[in-house]
């Protein structure tokens, strides 16, 4: 741990976020929200259901504007971009849900990681980008064969399981030209062995040079597989800092606990 | 002979036109309505121009009557695509009703009456006269505009397309200009049904309104339904099938009066049929397959 916390200071700013601001029709989702997702390590953010923390991803990556603050990227506020030009920018995202394009081949899948968004181009350079099409096939036949899904290269995507979904939408993810990957909840629905599988991947795409911020209810999970914790509730920061220390403050494990328990107590 | 030459020469123009519609909906999964509206005005943008240029260019008016298609679906397209869902049909639908009514009373469009005594197909001094000239030039731009439609599909440009189709926002995520691409199959398709219907025109010789009207929009919709939506060979098949039922009808010896009411009769039936039996139509959408690399290091 004090390995990554030195790594931590080397590591340049990230993603910072500045007095963000959000409400839905009147009620705050995000509030006064200031945090830093540092280059070089696993944050992770945690906290009870309507804290706030998928309101976070949404406001990263551009699905909703803030209504105040700033999300600074490299000294660029990018609040308030489209999604693909927060992605252009390097920062890509997975959602709570699979999200599969189910009617679309497993390896078609992958590749529109690596060419979604250059794929307009085909329009007026269509040599250009048909080079860099092809350029990712033997890519994704190599990360295929990585998950283990090769044999299922050509078979459609909707057709996977459940846990091959999830692989399937983290591929997608490594096919990307980002450096910043953003995990929305990807244990969600894994039993145990799954879940070793799969934080495994996520440290293979550290591997491959990304910096990932994972939103995860799985404490276990958090504490196996993150250097830092955003604790988050009531749409605010209440804490961060290296996971060991965030993990070990009694008065939020209460406030985790306490507020689930209420939420989980209606009638 | 010619009776069955002309046929064909239709079931490739409507392909043509089903093609174009396999492109928005089947492959980007946008529902318009208004196909018949965009083969009309590619029908009268040639109609209309090819006299003040001269008999030698039909060609210009052809793609003239396209890119006319294309500019309207494209204000269309900046209107109506930034709206998620199904807006984009409530729009169409009213610009294929507003289109029936500009084309009965526009000046220069000869209302009921239409238009009459348009060139033939042709390029310079050549025409196709013969029908059996102008059957092999419509199916010569079939089997083109089939290739062309089929290199879009099978490049990212058309993987991306069909992501849209799938879900927006997981395309979104990967970096895609989700309302751009959804633009350009908009634009592109409306264009390739102004292709058509100016090429109908130059075929035909004469249009007036009906050619263009909301049940060709639905005759649209069921063509590419039976054949398969999602498929470019279904767009022909079920031009085929859809285009000859009428004939089919009539060689029963049923009175002409009613062949049109029983074909409406007969597309309903089939259109329930198919989406009942085989929602996916006669013709399947076909997945690019992809070769393994061959390098041993990647064979297992």
């Amino acid at each position: 741990m004090a390995q990554a916390a030195s790594a931590m200071e080397a590591a340049s700013s990230g993603i910072s976020l500045i007095g963000v601001a959000k409400s839905f029709g009147g009620v705050a989702a995000v509030r006064d929200c200031t945090a830093e997702i540092p280059f070089g390590c696993i944050t992770g953010i945690v906290g009870p259901n309507g804290a706030g923390k998928s309101t976070v991803f949404n406001l990263i990556c551009g699905f909703v504007a803030p209504d105040a603050g700033r999300i600074v990227y490299r000294g660029e506020n990018i609040a308030g971009l489209s999604p693909p030009q927060v992605f252009r920018r390097g920062i890509a995202r997975s959602f709570q849900g699979v999200r599969t394009l189910r009617n679309l081949s497993v390896l078609e899948n992958l590749l529109l990681g690596a060419t979604a968004a250059k794929a307009l181009s085909r329009v007026w350079l269509p040599f250009v980008t048909r080079k860099a099409d092809e350029a990712a096939v033997p890519k994704a036949w190599q990360l295929l064969d990585e998950l283990g899904l090769t044999e299922a290269a050509n078979r459609l995507a909707g057709s996977l399981s459940y846990a091959e979904q999830k692989l399937l939408a983290i591929g997608r993810l490594m096919m990307a030209d980002v450096d910043m990957v953003l995990l929305d909840e990807p244990l969600g629905g894994l039993d145990p062995n799954g879940i070793d599988g799969f934080i495994a991947r996520i440290h293979s795409l550290v591997e491959r040079g990304r910096t990932v911020c994972v939103v995860e209810h799985n404490l276990n999970a958090v504490r196996r597989m993150t250097d830092r914790v955003i604790f988050m509730a009531d749409g605010t920061v209440q804490a961060s800092g290296t996971t060991g220390e965030v993990l070990a403050r009694e008065d939020l494990a209460r406030l985790y606990l306490g507020v689930t328990a209420a939420k989980g107590s209606h009638p | 002979m010619s009776f069955y030459v002309s046929v064909i020469s239709y079931v490739g123009i409507y392909g043509i036109l089903a093609m174009s519609f396999t492109l928005v909906h089947g492959t980007a999964g946008m529902f318009t309505v208004a196909h018949a509206a965009f083969f009309g005005i590619g029908a009268y943008g040639t109609a209309l121009l090819t006299p003040l240029l001269g008999p030698g260019f039909v060609p210009v008016g052809i793609v003239a009557g396209s890119l006319l298609a294309a500019a309207f679906a494209a204000i269309i397209g900046l209107a109506a695509l930034r709206e998620r869902g199904q807006y984009l049909m409530l729009v169409t639908f009213s610009v294929q009703i507003i289109f029936s009514v500009a084309a009965l009373n526009l000046p220069f469009t000869g209302g009921d009456n239409g238009i009459g005594g348009i060139a033939p197909l042709g390029i310079g001094g050549l025409t196709a006269k013969h029908p059996i000239a102008a059957m092999v030039v419509v199916l010569a731009l079939v089997v083109a505009i089939y290739f062309l439609l089929r290199y879009i599909e099978r490049s990212s440009l058309g993987r991306l397309l069909r992501a849209i189709r799938e879900d927006e926002y997981a395309a979104e995520a990967l970096g895609a200009d989700v309302f751009a691409a959804k633009m350009f199959a908009f634009v592109a398709s409306a264009g390739l049904a102004g292709f058509a219907g100016a090429v109908f025109a130059h075929h035909a010789s004469y249009i007036n309104p009906v050619s263009f009207s909301f049940e060709v929009a639905i005759l649209i919709v069921t063509i590419s339904v039976l054949g398969g939506q999602y498929s470019l060979l279904g767009a022909i098949v079920g031009a085929l099938v859809v285009v000859w039922l009428p004939y089919v009808i009539d060689f029963l010896g049923i009175e002409s009066v009613k062949v049109s009411a029983i074909t409406q009769l007969i597309y309903g039936l089939v259109l329930i049929f198919v989406l009942f039996i085989r929602p996916s139509g006669m013709v399947p959408e076909q997945l690019r397959g992809f070769h393994p690399p061959a390098q041993p290091g990647a064979e297992r």
